[in-house]
């Protein structure tokens, strides 16, 4: 009896969530039909500060993947704004230092995230907090009916599919709907949904909260609002890495910051700000002058021009995500809280499997605990692993956005995967590995062509040029004066890639611990470093330069 | 040993939590000095952003705080010496002997002269669907409008002001209306060159408007026209302007030129100018030409009107030093440029040096036609000439009772131009289409002008423009 109660409650809660995600969509979309999305002295402004420094693209607003790109970086707050590492942190961490105990720390905490998070617009705090009830509620009643598999399982499934259908509503709906009407011509009127930010990452948070209670593996959070802590904190809510909450659940409730790790954590910090604000954004900038996002200019630009484009874009979205995830790690360190580790020298890889296991490692490691094991992993039949490795590299693909291209990215690493699991895999670990660097690098390379551009077209156009089959040549002026005027740069973005500079100071200290002596200059120099850094990024974010927020899609 | 070890890395640590705790104090504090905060930009001549008012849409839309984002990195305290020490670490990230701002775009092709016009050879009427004009278009016909008026407003504020104050000369009084938006920069010898793409239907439209102009005034006044060559065309070595895809701008006058009837008296300079190319014509670090190229372009006007030009060396001159024009903002700052600023040499006419305006607002104001703009911040410079972009104009020189006029219709480039007429004419009015709002023939008529001079840079040959252009000869 109870449980049917209990079921008619959570519809009624579905239904009217359900309604107000519908009213607010509807606003959402009558502000856009009246373009004043962003108001036109803004996005002017933006096109004078963001487009002088990015150059190439002239300030043509006709072209949604920039204004995209331009609309979101600006819409929220991003950890590489000025506002966020000068206002909003120095006030966070004030406070924080002043909270008598651990509970008014985490409110604390509770309240700037919810603040971050409506930066972006107020209403999708809504939309965050329903999700978080959802997990919040499935989880307890999961936990309640410890004895019951039928039920345990129920609430599981109404759980997932819940935080799944809302995610699905959001990212996938206008592609889907979008797709149905090429084929059969309904509906008549595709509804665009705007993607609110960072629901990838903290649906993905809530869902593997749930299946590790199922599971057993932690215990129900009582608290709602400690959940939303969990789910909402700024530190990793918008562009990861994605937190699992078995992880920090105890150091949620109870934790200390020592400084050796507040000091990490600082450092981290600011190496992660020099990373997006100088690095990343400078590549960026080359990337988008080589790489113009009209099909016509992109079929004007030369071969050598759509190399190093690629290569620059290459570049720039290693640097920029790992750039996040270090602020993120750096900033939980601040406060002590540890996240997992997110990329691991991804380009460094040599193959394609070992490149998964550095990329994005949060995004790996729960595509293979909550899907691949669940479905049988490795130990059922070949064809059934085929399979299972087919739905986690299409969910992959999927998962960083909604459309073929991402779908198709997904796919070409799948089939990568399965020649080295054939036969591909065996042979490189025969030959020297700078052959399998090569060639990870290569199909790596190859996979952010199709990353790059949502427009198919595009992606065909820049292949071809590549080649040097769109007849325009090998170099132009345009494409020299940009190799020339960036070139010490790029060749020392190239070596942040790389553990060149982590591996430097490893040899120093251990050339001085050798001879018994303190390394006295490196820690010197790393305090140094991180004073630098600070002032490199904030003279690199001053004025609104070109600060392209990347994850809209995710 | 270890100890020791563990001591240093706890100083380690601790140095950089108290260097973190101390910088973000400060630039805490610094971020909150609010009138430290600039509200103006002096260098990219454009109104910074404000502080956001709260609506309660804005609020919801999240637009609100994204502005207030924005008004924080764009007004931040010192945010120009910042800007300019960030262009300096950039000068690092690789060998700048040249550089480019903007995209190469595609120019239309020039047809050969005496072909006949795509368009209409009627003026059309004003109402065009703006919506459905081409990209490449409405950025190049941006540049020129929004580069003048902001130029303008600022004189025009700077006069004002000076009014008001009773006193001629200001300070950087300055207020700065539209950013500056130039199509494509070129830099490359410390020197900036706007590409120039050529544009057949504004082409065609300009030419449209100075026949339909010619055929109303036919009997009335001699119309002359004059087509100004920008920087790119003149002092840029040929190849490299092939390479740039730049239009060559000889070859477009030639052709619209060739569809000008033949009552108007056309002025070459583009020949004269490319002569004269090692000389000082071009300001490095702006777009417009300078007075000594307007000298020359007067000198062709001389032999076209057939009067006895004055010498250089009869006028008095002025010198203005550290002009830093549009392409250092479009830059964003090259250093390059910054290194190679301008110094502004303007020559002041016998008869007078009084020029009479009309503001944009409708005020009438008494200004000098060579104007002291020392104090002026680097980027308004040019504004020394004619009181920069004003609609409407008058030079009465004293010294000549022979009831002669003319009419310059122009837009910036003709600024520095227009003094060298002063002593020519007993009256110059001087028009600016772009803000005139009267019917110029009628005005031509009424007050029996002799010369009506079009004046226009390869830039303006632009559908807006042009349109605009044709929208005074109604």
């Amino acid at each position: 009896m109870k449980d049917v109660r209990e079921c008619k409650i959570l519809h009624i809660l579905w239904d009217k969530i359900i309604r107000i995600i519908i009213i607010l969509q509807k606003r959402e979309d009558t502000v856009k039909n009246e373009n004043k999305f962003l108001s036109e002295k803004t996005l002017e402004i933006m096109s004078v500060s963001v487009y002088n420094v990015r150059g190439p693209q002239g300030n043509d607003f006709t072209n949604i993947d920039t204004k995209k790109i331009v609309e979101w970086g600006i819409r929220f707050m991003v950890f590489s704004s000025l506002f966020f590492i000068l206002f909003f942190l120095p006030l966070n961490l004030f406070f924080y230092c002043f909270m008598p105990n651990i509970k008014a720390k985490n409110i604390e905490m509770l309240i700037f995230s919810l603040i971050f998070y409506s930066w972006g617009g107020p209403k999708y705090l809504l939309l965050l907090m329903g999700m978080v009830w959802i997990a919040w509620f499935s989880a307890l009643r999961i936990e309640q009916y410890r004895r019951n598999q039928r039920k345990r399982k129920q609430w599981l499934t109404a759980g997932c599919v819940g935080l799944a259908l809302i995610l699905g509503i959001f990212k996938y709906l206008t592609f889907f709907l979008t797709n149905v009407q090429a084929l059969f011509h309904v509906p008549s009127v595709v509804p665009q949904i705007v993607l609110p930010i960072g629901i990838s990452f903290y649906t993905f948070q809530l869902l593997s909260y749930v299946v590790d209670v199922y599971r057993g593996e932690v215990q129900a959070q009582k608290k709602y609002w400690m959940l939303l802590l969990y789910a909402g904190l700024f530190h990793q809510c918008i562009a990861g890495p994605i937190v699992r909450y078995e992880y920090v659940a105890d150091e949620l409730e109870n934790r200390s910051a020592r400084l050796p790790l507040i000091g990490k954590g600082i450092r981290r910090f600011f190496v992660g700000l020099a990373k997006k604000a100088v690095l990343a954004n400078s590549c960026a900038s080359i990337a988008d002058s080589l790489l113009p996002s009209i099909t016509q200019e992109l079929a004007g630009i030369p071969a050598a021009g759509l190399w190093v484009g690629m290569l620059m874009y290459m570049l720039q979205i290693y640097l920029d995500f790992s750039a996040y995830s270090d602020m993120a790690i750096g900033m939980g360190q601040m406060i002590g809280l540890h996240y997992e580790e997110n990329f691991n020298y991804p380009y460094m890889a040599v193959s394609v499997k070992d490149f998964w296991r550095r990329w994005h490692m949060t995004l790996s490691t729960f595509f293979r605990d909550y899907v691949y094991i669940p479905l049988g992993g490795s130990r059922c039949g070949k064809l059934k692993n085929v399979r299972n490795l087919f739905v986690v590299w299409l969910l992959t693909g999927f998962w960083h956005g909604a459309s073929w291209n991402y779908v198709l990215w997904g796919l070409y690493f799948f089939v990568f995967l399965l020649m080295e699991r054939a036969f591909l895999g065996k042979l490189l670990e025969k030959i020297p590995s700078v052959f399998g660097h090569i060639y990870a690098l290569i199909v790596v390379f190859f996979g952010w062509v199709l990353f790059r551009s949502e427009n198919m077209g595009n992606i065909l156009v820049i292949l071809k040029g590549m080649f040097g089959k769109n007849e325009n040549g090998f170099m132009n002026i345009h494409t020299e004066i940009i190799l020339k005027n960036n070139l010490f740069f790029m060749i020392f973005a190239v070596l942040a890639c790389t553990p060149l500079f982590k591996k430097g100071k490893e040899m120093l200290l251990h050339w001085y611990s050798r001879r018994s002596r303190l390394a006295y200059p490196v820690y010197v120099g790393q305090v140094v470093l991180m004073m630098i850094l600070w002032g490199l990024s904030v003279l690199a974010l001053v004025g609104n330069s070109y600060n392209p927020f990347l994850y809209f899609q995710f | 040993m270890k100890l020791q070890v563990r001591k240093l890395l706890k100083r380690r640590d601790k140095v950089t939590l108290y260097l973190f705790v101390i910088g973000l104090l400060v630039l805490f504090i610094l971020g909150m000095s609010i009138p430290l905060r600039p509200k103006v930009s002096d260098v990219e001549k454009r109104e910074l952003e404000r502080f956001p008012q709260f609506q309660l849409n804005t609020f919801l839309s999240g637009e609100y705080f994204s502005q207030i984002t924005l008004w924080y990195a764009d007004t931040f305290p010192f945010r120009e010496t910042l800007l300019s020490a960030n262009s300096k670490v950039k000068e690092l990230y690789g060998v700048k002997t040249q550089q480019l701002y903007g995209a190469i775009a595609e120019a239309d092709e020039i047809p050969e002269a005496g072909n006949p016009p795509a368009a209409a050879e009627t003026f059309p009427e004003q109402q065009e669907d703006e919506d459905a004009e081409p990209v490449k278009e409405t950025l190049a016909e941006r540049q020129t409008e929004t580069m003048d008026s902001s130029i303008s407003d600022v004189v025009a504020e700077a006069a004002q002001m000076a009014a008001e104050a009773g006193q001629e000369k200001l300070p950087d009084a300055t207020i700065h209306t539209e950013p500056e938006v130039a199509g494509t920069v070129y830099i490359a010898d410390g020197k900036g060159f706007e590409l120039y793409y050529f544009n057949r239907e504004g082409a065609d439209l300009y030419a449209a408007a100075i026949n339909d102009a010619a055929k109303k005034l036919s009997g009335t006044a001699q119309v002359y026209n004059m087509l100004v060559p920008t920087a790119v065309s003149v002092c840029l070595d040929e190849k490299i302007q092939e390479n740039l895809k730049s239009s060559p701008q000889n070859k477009v006058f030639d052709y619209v030129y060739g569809q000008i009837d033949s009552s108007v008296k056309k002025v070459p300079v583009f020949d004269t100018l490319k002569k004269h190319n090692a000389e000082y014509i071009y300001y490095n670090t702006d777009h417009h030409w300078t007075a000594l190229g307007a000298y020359y372009g007067y000198l062709e006007f001389a032999k076209a009107k057939g009067f006895e030009p004055k010498g250089l060396e009869e006028y008095e001159t002025r010198v203005f030093d550290h002009f830093v024009g549009s392409f250092y903002s479009f830059s964003n700052q090259s250093e390059v440029l910054k290194n190679n600023a301008d110094t502004i040499t303007a020559y002041v006419p016998k008869g007078t040096n009084v020029i009479r305006y009309i503001e944009k607002d409708g005020g009438e104001k008494k200004w000098n036609i060579i104007n002291d703009v020392s104090d002026y911040a680097p980027g308004v410079k040019y504004s020394c000439f004619i009181g920069g972009d004003n609609p409407f104009s008058w030079i009465n020189n004293p010294d000549i009772t022979d009831g002669s006029s003319c009419v310059v219709i122009k837009e910036s480039y003709g600024n520095a131009f227009v003094p060298f007429l002063v002593d020519h004419y007993q009256m110059v009015y001087v028009v600016d289409y772009r803000y005139y709002e009267d019917n110029l023939i009628d005005f031509v008529k009424e007050n029996k002008v002799q010369d009506v001079i079009f004046l226009n840079n390869a830039d303006a040959l632009t559908k807006r423009l042009s349109t605009l252009l044709g929208g005074i000869l109604k």
